[in-house]
């Protein structure tokens, strides 16, 4: 076993940046191999801590920071985080390898209308996309909040510079729209950080379930939720993402989408849900009304999207509404549940973005009124593009359907009335049933019907683009097929925090 | 506390004058002796004050009106360098002209 | 060897008389320079002073770490309270690093930048002086000596915002900077006549025997708000400010540094140091409070509007006064640390900031940042270098600025101020949109016939140097924060030693 696994995988990708950096300033595209390799050393020690921590036991180290402001740099992987790491790892890295032919379109693209780039270009996005990673991987393992701040707050520069420099679209607008959003719900979780101090007197995750006894407490969860339910684009703080989503390049909305939007439910969970699971659950109708309300909008908006990549962005605010179900449920199932969701919906948007990129590449276009039939010309990807869809919809035998499965059964197993409950589990079921049918609608559009006559000669996209969504939609297969992978660790992790 | 009522009055005064030399007048000279006014409103306050403590005059009070005259004498040479220099780019001492710096 | 003996009975910290020769010598040097044709030699020479000065900080702040708590006591001219005096402690050396510190990198900017421009004599020497002023503020005891060297300060910083006179720029800022300011230093030898009168003594140590926690009579209020006024004219807060979004974009580029970076902190220790001394926290905390959140709403909201770099960094420059009030008015150890590390990471921040914009100015003569879209892909060091000053001034983790906002919102919620915090974070966030907008458009691609090199090597070795501090100074804090902490501990609660240091002589 490795000394300090994770300070590793946190400071690997970290002190690999200025190398890809360099590498790629003369191998160009080859640039996104070189970021395959510190990803996938730390891919393999997290696949090692899995090991352990699927035994039941958590690994955590700890640091001293600064003392002098009550500060220690922590890094945990218990049950709960180690699946946030590895779904952030190996969609990094795959998205890594899809990069390489991806930027290299983008950067043709974009020499057709005589802007400067080069390979220093292909260099900065590298650079750029390590120092990313880096920071989502640091705010799933943080153990102190204000460590947890810094790289939650750390993953906005890479990725509004990645969307500012590499977008579509008016990117350098939408770069600060969405660098702002996420930046005042951010300092307003701040303020609710920094009361939760002057309460329990310590910065540690593991303090805060003393702020709970304290008179201002639903206050300081509701500061602290507010930042994250802006990075989660729940119904009413949602305006960032299409834009953010639809025009940045299409890795990095294969990463934002899945990855991202997720850790911010994964840390209101950490923060909020299980430390304070009384006062969470006094919001809980509100939050599962809330919850339905974004499922519903964003699955409604989708329908009308005619650009395939912004129906994705919509359809993940619907995905993220289940996942808030999940955890308004507060109970051990539903919030397992959403947690769940989180690696199963990251799998299949992961593949569903890609397949748009590669639509981008290949096609040239889109939107989906253009297109039409392309399964006779690109198979694979049509199969793929299936396989992501029913990952998300919940359809077996893919991985949705049992994180799906566990969230309903959270709504029954919660706090509300069963009135209430029946409700919500139908208008959710229902609203599955309505996404299973615009998916598979946008997948007829796309792939089935007349081939235009303009995209006869379209082919398939190279397997350096179609081998990273194989190996994605067969872990989607598998942990349909074998869910107990996950769950024998999460469900009894989470009853015992919640209890 | 009687005996200083005057000087206190007159200070005030003295504030009021040279605070309303700065606010309304237009020509840059005049707002520089205003300022001067304002010092020895300070000044005049600390001799004042000096008088009165102990039955005889404290030197220290005396001393930092020597220090201040001296000081503020500096910082007026350099106000009419630049009132020099200013008449050299605008050729007038109007202060109301020197707008060209705006919000 | 801490002090040196002029005279028989007086003695100067060694800073202090480091700077005032270097500055007294450098006329001749320049006379020299002139005669012999060794043209550099002013540069260096003030270059190797600011170097000798910040060993001296350093040689000053072991003496007192010698033994914790130590107060150093030092007069000119005989013995106080009838003398002026300088009472060092951690607080003052802590100060007068951070002057040392920006002044040693903006001495060894203009090597470079300054090297076109003539009357470089008089420039070193200012530059020395006024860091000499500075450095007697932080050290002073009492207010005769305080007095005498913020004017120092203040009359070195008039000529200095007019130097390049040859432009009607300068002079009209200068001139509204020098009534200003005088009318500043009017108002603070009043605030200290009255002291005068209430008390009987300028020292700072008697006067905090006499007049701290005394009940607020009318003649308090009014000596409080003549110290306002006094100190915050210098020290830019709203709406004694107008003087600054002028002065500091005229000001040659190392001395707008200078200025936005730690004159102006200069003024707000001042206030800092005097209005504790002399008052209970709980007299002056709604003021300061209500001033904060004035300065900063008022400053960012300007700087949102304003399409000149400079001036835009001027206004910044106002609203981090306002968070630094923040960290005053809460009136706790906790608090006054954030703010002494907030100025600590400004003048780092700013000042790199300002000689960034230097560089742009020095290569591409234009301030405008519509205009000087895509400069940033031209001088990539210098890009690199202004966007880790704006991110930290900004506020984002892993800059050192982030550690010392939340140290400071933290401290306003901890003393019972939360809207403060909020204020606070909600200022944090709006400032970043002009952060955003400076740097998007300076990295997005250049119009038309634009081109730019990048700036000579010694100019953009300094600015690395800084911004390489302030991502240290944010990921490894610990360094700072003790000294900052020993500082402001050395104010709250070693204020007894301090008044005994100088009433048990």
């Amino acid at each position: 076993m490795m000394p300090n696994p994770l300070m590793q995988v946190l400071l690997i990708p970290l002190l690999s940046t200025p190398l890809i950096y360099l590498y790629a300033r003369r191998a160009g595209k080859y640039g996104g191999y070189a970021a395959a390799i510190p990803l996938t050393y730390t891919l393999l020690l997290l696949l090692a801590l899995l090991n352990e921590v699927l035994k039941g036991a958590s690994h955590l180290e700890s640091y001293t920071w600064a003392p002098g402001a009550a500060l220690t740099f922590g890094l945990l992987a218990d049950g709960l985080s180690i699946w946030m790491l590895l779904t952030i790892n190996l969609l990094s890295l795959l998205v890594s390898i899809y990069s390489v032919r991806y930027m290299e379109h983008r950067f043709e693209e974009e020499h057709e209308g005589h802007e400067h780039f080069s390979k220093s270009d292909y260099a900065n996005y590298y650079a750029l996309y390590m120092l990313y990673v880096a920071g989502m991987m640091g705010t799933v393992m943080a153990t102190n909040l204000i460590e947890f701040y810094l790289f939650y707050e750390l993953m906005l520069i890479p990725s509004w510079l990645l969307i500012n420099n590499y977008g579509y679209g008016e990117r350098e607008r939408i770069g600060m729209m969405y660098f702002l959003w996420t930046h005042v719900g951010a300092v307003i979780l701040l303020v609710g950080l920094l009361s939760a101090y002057w309460v329990t007197g310590s910065f540690e995750i593991s303090a805060l379930p003393a702020v709970a006894s304290s008179p201002n407490a639903p206050l300081i969860a509701v500061a602290i939720l507010i930042g994250f339910f802006t990075k989660m684009a729940v119904f009413g703080l949602h305006i960032w993402l299409p834009y953010a989503h639809a025009e940045a390049p299409t890795p990095i909305s294969a990463l934002l989408s899945p990855a991202m939007i997720g850790i911010g439910a994964y840390a209101a969970t950490r923060l909020v849900l299980l430390p304070m699971s009384t006062i969470f659950s006094h919001f809980s109708l509100i939050f599962s009304l809330w919850a339905l309300v974004t499922m519903v909008y964003g699955g409604l908006m989708a329908l009308a999207q005619d650009d395939v990549k912004r129906f994705l962005a919509y359809s993940s605010i619907s995905q993220m509404g289940y996942i808030f179900l999940g955890m308004a449920s507060v109970s051990t199932l539903g919030v397992s549940g959403a947690m769940f969701h989180y690696v199963s919906h990251g799998l299949g948007k992961c593949i569903l973005f890609c397949v748009a990129g590669i639509l981008i590449t290949q096609v040239g276009t889109r939107s989906m009124k253009h297109m039409g039939g392309l399964a006779d010309r690109m198979p694979l990807t049509a199969t793929l593009a299936l396989i992501g869809v029913f990952s998300i919809a919940g359809v077996p035998p893919t991985a949705g359907f049992m994180s799906k499965w566990l969230i309903f059964s959270g709504v029954f197993d919660s706090s509300l009335p069963s009135l209430d409950a029946a409700v919500f589990a139908a208008v959710s079921i229902i609203m599955t049933v309505l996404t299973v049918g615009y998916t598979l609608w946008m997948i007829r559009r796309v792939f089935f019907g007349p081939l235009p006559e303009g995209l006869r000669e379209v082919r398939e996209a190279p397997p350096v683009m179609t081998a990273p969504l194989i190996i994605l939609a067969a872990i989607s297969l598998i942990l349909g097929v074998y869910p107990r992978l996950i769950t024998d660790s999460l469900l009894p992790l989470i009853g015992s925090l919640l209890g | 506390m009687n005996a200083l009522i005057p000087y206190l009055v007159s200070v005030f005064l003295l504030l009021l004058i040279g605070l309303g030399c700065l606010m309304m007048k237009r020509d840059m000279i005049r707002m520089l002796i205003g300022l001067e006014i304002l010092f020895n409103a300070a000044n005049l306050n600390f001799v004042a004050l000096s008088l009165s403590r102990a039955g005889f005059v404290d030197p220290l009070g005396q001393s930092i009106v020597m220090m201040a005259i001296v000081l503020d004498g500096c910082v007026i040479a350099v106000g009419l360098a630049m009132v020099l220099n200013a008449y050299k780019h605008y050729g007038t001492l109007d202060v109301r002209k020197l707008r060209r710096l705006r919000w | 060897m801490v002090m040196i003996s002029p005279l028989s009975a007086s003695f100067l910290p060694l800073p202090l008389a480091v700077l005032l020769l270097g500055g007294g010598t450098l006329p001749l040097i320049g006379l020299l320079a002139e005669k012999t044709g060794l043209r550099r030699l002013r540069e260096l020479w003030a270059i190797a002073f600011s170097a000798l000065n910040l060993i001296s900080i350093y040689l000053l702040y072991q003496e007192l770490r010698a033994s914790p708590g130590r107060v150093i006591v030092s007069s000119l001219l005989g013995s106080p309270p009838l003398a002026g005096c300088f009472e060092i402690d951690t607080l003052g050396v802590y100060m007068a690093g951070c002057v040392a510190l920006l002044g040693f990198l903006a001495v060894v900017y203009s090597y470079h930048y300054m090297e076109e421009e003539s009357r470089l004599t008089e420039f070193y020497t200012l530059v020395l002086l006024m860091m000499a002023g500075m450095t007697g503020v932080a050290l002073a005891g009492d207010f005769f000596t305080l007095f005498v060297f913020w004017e120092m300060m203040g009359i070195s910083s008039y000529v200095l915002v007019a130097f390049l006179k040859y432009r009607w720029g300068p002079i009209e800022a200068g001139f509204k900077y020098l009534i200003m300011s005088a009318t500043g230093s009017a108002f603070l030898l009043l605030s200290m006549s009255l002291i005068y009168g209430m008390s009987g003594t300028l020292n700072f140590a008697y006067l905090s025997a006499s007049l701290r926690g005394v009940e607020p009579s009318p003649w308090l209020l009014l000596l409080l708000a003549t110290l306002i006024v006094g100190f915050g004219v210098k020290s830019a807060i709203v709406p004694f400010h107008t003087w600054l979004p002028d002065a500091h974009p005229e000001a040659p580029g190392p001395i707008s540094a200078l200025l936005s970076g730690i004159v102006i902190e200069t003024g707000l220790y001042a206030l800092m140091r005097v209005t504790y001394l002399t008052f209970t926290p709980s007299v002056y905390r709604s003021v300061f409070a209500a001033l904060a959140v004035i300065t900063m709403t008022v400053a960012n909201i300007m700087a949102l509007l304003q399409n000149d770099l400079k001036r835009l960094l001027a206004y910044s420059s106002i609203s981090q006064i306002g968070y630094m009030l923040i960290g005053l008015s809460t009136g706790t150890a906790y608090g006054l640390m954030g703010s002494l590390l907030h100025i600590l990471n400004h003048s780092l921040m700013k000042g790199l900031a300002f000689l960034a914009a230097g560089n742009i100015t020095h290569q591409t003569g234009m301030r405008d940042i519509e205009k000087l879209r895509g400069v940033g892909r031209m001088m990539p060091y210098t890009m690199l270098s202004l966007s880790i000053s704006l991110l930290g001034l900004g506020g984002v983790p892993a800059t050192n600025g982030f550690i010392s906002k939340f140290i400071l919102f933290s401290s306003a919620i901890g003393a019972g101020m939360p809207i403060l915090a909020v204020a606070g974070v909600l200022n944090s966030a709006l400032s970043m949109a002009y952060y955003l907008r400076v740097m998007k458009n300076f990295i997005s691609t250049p119009e038309g016939e634009f081109e730019a090199e990048e700036a000579p090597a010694l100019m953009v070795a300094v600015n690395l140097l800084m911004a390489l501090l302030i991502l240290l100074l944010g990921l490894w804090p610990q360094p700072a924060i003790r000294y900052a902490d020993a500082a402001s501990r050395m104010l709250v609660e070693g204020l007894g030693r301090y008044i005994q240091a100088v009433v048990g002589r």
